[in-house]
């Protein structure tokens, strides 16, 4: 089942004119800058907007078309705020029963959505009474137990402190196996949708201007997401093995072996890791004799010069494309074109969670 | 006690016209709240108007209005309906429209104060419109339907203009206790006025005292 939309909004100066697809089986980032509309579209999406037109179709069902607008208390959308919007004259049971109430087939049962979200100690709180991480956490326990068809979640994390993003990270990263419906996931943080998403579409002046798999989209030199100075790489390896001694765990990633601060895991298990286009360094020979543990060979397909002395340069490796942020000398120092072989180091890595301790 | 009757009448006018208004209300004050048409101070500013009118004005429209050959009581009565002038009915039709500012004007300002988001959120969780009203909007405005509801009736307790034009001082119909209590301080029995007026002093009182003590209990239990 996949979520289709072809939509149209005027709002004062403001046009949105939106076309794309959110698919079933991973999360879906919506990613733009502020004032793109993103979180317009999602509204629209919901059945907030009542004025859009166009057309919006989940599988074989219709919410909008020419003929017919479905309201929004009928379109099965599982919705999260940015600030939770938890309804304040109940507690969190009672936000939680609220949906429940009105859910025909709920996608979690009660207890399973309580779990996930991690807010059993929670329940005879009244919203008022809640952090920011634990208000986003009841919301989106609450989002779980209606008849959502697909989940919208709009800046979630943007309210909170690093602290309390990363539980919320490690929940938002099983939803998609948990739920097995379309998620779409808005933010304007790289970061954020590097950890979680594994498609993306763009969004710019009220329009898609690109979609497709996530790490592709990314490293696209065209789009502007890829030429920021916080651009990066997000890569999916798994864990090989741990080694105790020196607090490192190795992640098997395509042919080659990443060593990266300890992480907790078995081996086997799936690891999401993000390569900041400024953490990786060019050279024309694998470093032996270096502090730096991680290169991967690398052939370079193309680049884009800032002009203030900085150079992203977009290169191939076993498993897709990945981004490195080097200076113009360096570029003219390694005599940099396309097709060149040469060998990328990785200066640090980051991490979906906290490294363990012991 | 002789003004058993008249108090009896004033309590049952006091809750007649709050209920009434009660249901005309809500709606008006919903659509004033959340609506920007241009037609909207022109409402405004006629719900308001009996804050300032002083209400001989007012009842002796109503009264002209009223009278069987006046152009509200002459549909009234060619429809069959009941006599408006010096009776009972005329006054819940007159107290309604000299209340209908003490409904009307907490009312707006709560819905207007109330979070869309929560409405939002609410559709989105499978409330239709009717479901979110009761839901959300309701418990979530109970301070403000509170406080609308007591300065109603509290307000109709105290009424004596508008009755005296359009009601007379029927014993039964329309002789309510605020116009018996003027009635006893005319003809010198003061004992008896001051009966009357301590009781309705001490119900007005306690209403209030029950509204603000509720009130700082609903909001300390919100935030």
């Amino acid at each position: 089942m996949t979520l289709d939309f072809a939509i149209r909004l005027r709002q004062g100066n403001f046009q949105l004119e939106a076309v794309g697809q959110v698919p079933r089986g991973g999360i879906t980032a919506l990613i733009g800058p502020s004032g793109a509309g993103k979180s317009t579209l999602l509204r629209v999406l919901a059945g907030l907007e009542t004025r859009a037109t166009g057309h919006i179709r989940l599988g074989d069902e219709t919410w909008l078309s020419a003929e017919q607008q479905v309201p929004a208390h009928r379109r099965r959308v599982g919705l999260v705020f940015q600030d939770g919007a938890l309804l304040p004259h109940l507690t969190v049971a009672g936000n939680l029963d609220y949906a429940l109430k009105r859910a025909q087939k709920p996608r979690l049962a009660r207890n399973e959505a309580i779990s996930l979200t991690g807010i059993r100690n929670l329940l005879e709180q009244r919203p008022s009474q809640l952090s920011g991480g634990q208000r986003q956490r009841v919301a989106l326990a609450r989002s779980l137990v209606t008849d959502a068809s697909v989940l919208l979640l709009d800046e979630p994390l943007s309210a909170l402190d690093q602290q309390a993003r990363q539980p919320l990270i490690a929940i938002l990263r099983q939803l998609p196996t948990r739920v097995g419906i379309p998620v779409l996931y808005v933010s304007h943080s790289l970061e954020e949708v590097g950890l979680l998403a594994d498609h993306a579409l763009l969004i710019e002046a009220g329009r898609i201007c690109a979609s497709g798999g996530l790490r592709p989209l990314l490293t696209d030199l065209e789009q502007s997401q890829a030429r920021l100075p916080h651009a990066l790489t997000p890569i999916d390896g798994s864990i090989r093995s741990h080694d105790v001694a020196d607090g490192l765990t190795a992640i098997a990633w395509g042919r080659e072996t990443l060593w990266i601060p300890r992480v907790g895991g078995e081996p086997g298990d799936g690891v999401r890791l993000l390569l900041h286009a400024r953490d990786l360094s060019l050279a024309l020979e694998r470093p032996s004799d270096s502090s730096i543990l991680n290169s991967v060979p690398v052939q370079v397909l193309d680049w884009y010069d800032h002009g203030n002395g900085q150079c992203t340069v977009r290169l191939e490796t076993e498993t897709g494309a990945l981004l490195a942020r080097i200076t113009r000398r360096s570029a003219r120092l390694l005599d940099l074109h396309p097709g060149q072989l040469l060998f990328a180091l990785i200066k640090s890595v980051a991490l979906p969670e906290m490294p363990v301790e012991d | 006690m002789a003004d058993a009757g008249a108090l009896f009448l004033s309590l049952k006018l006091a809750g007649l016209t709050t209920l009434v208004l009660l249901l005309l209300g809500l709606p008006l004050a919903w659509w004033l709240a959340r609506n920007r048409h241009p037609v909207r101070a022109l409402i405004e500013a006629v719900v308001a108007l009996p804050l300032v009118l002083p209400p001989t004005v007012l009842g002796f429209y109503l009264l002209v209005a009223f009278s069987p050959t006046g152009s509200v009581g002459h549909w009234i009565a060619a429809l069959g309906g009941p006599p408006l002038v010096f009776s009972f009915t005329g006054l819940v039709v007159g107290s309604c429209l000299y209340s209908l500012p003490f409904m009307v004007q907490p009312l707006q300002t709560q819905f207007a104060a109330l979070d869309r988001r929560s409405l939002e959120a609410a559709a989105t969780l499978g409330a239709a419109p009717l479901d979110r009203f009761f839901s959300v909007i309701l418990p979530q405005s109970r301070g403000g339907l509170l406080t609308a509801c007591v300065l109603t009736f509290a307000h109709t307790l105290g009424e004596f203009g508008v009755v005296l034009m359009i009601g007379g001082n029927i014993p039964g119909q329309t002789r309510v206790a605020s116009i018996a209590i003027f009635d006893q301080v005319e003809g010198l029995n003061y004992a008896a006025a001051n009966h009357l007026s301590l009781i309705l002093l001490g119900v007005s009182f306690g209403l209030l005292l029950a509204v603000y003590l509720l009130k700082r209990r609903w909001s300390e239990a919100m935030s």
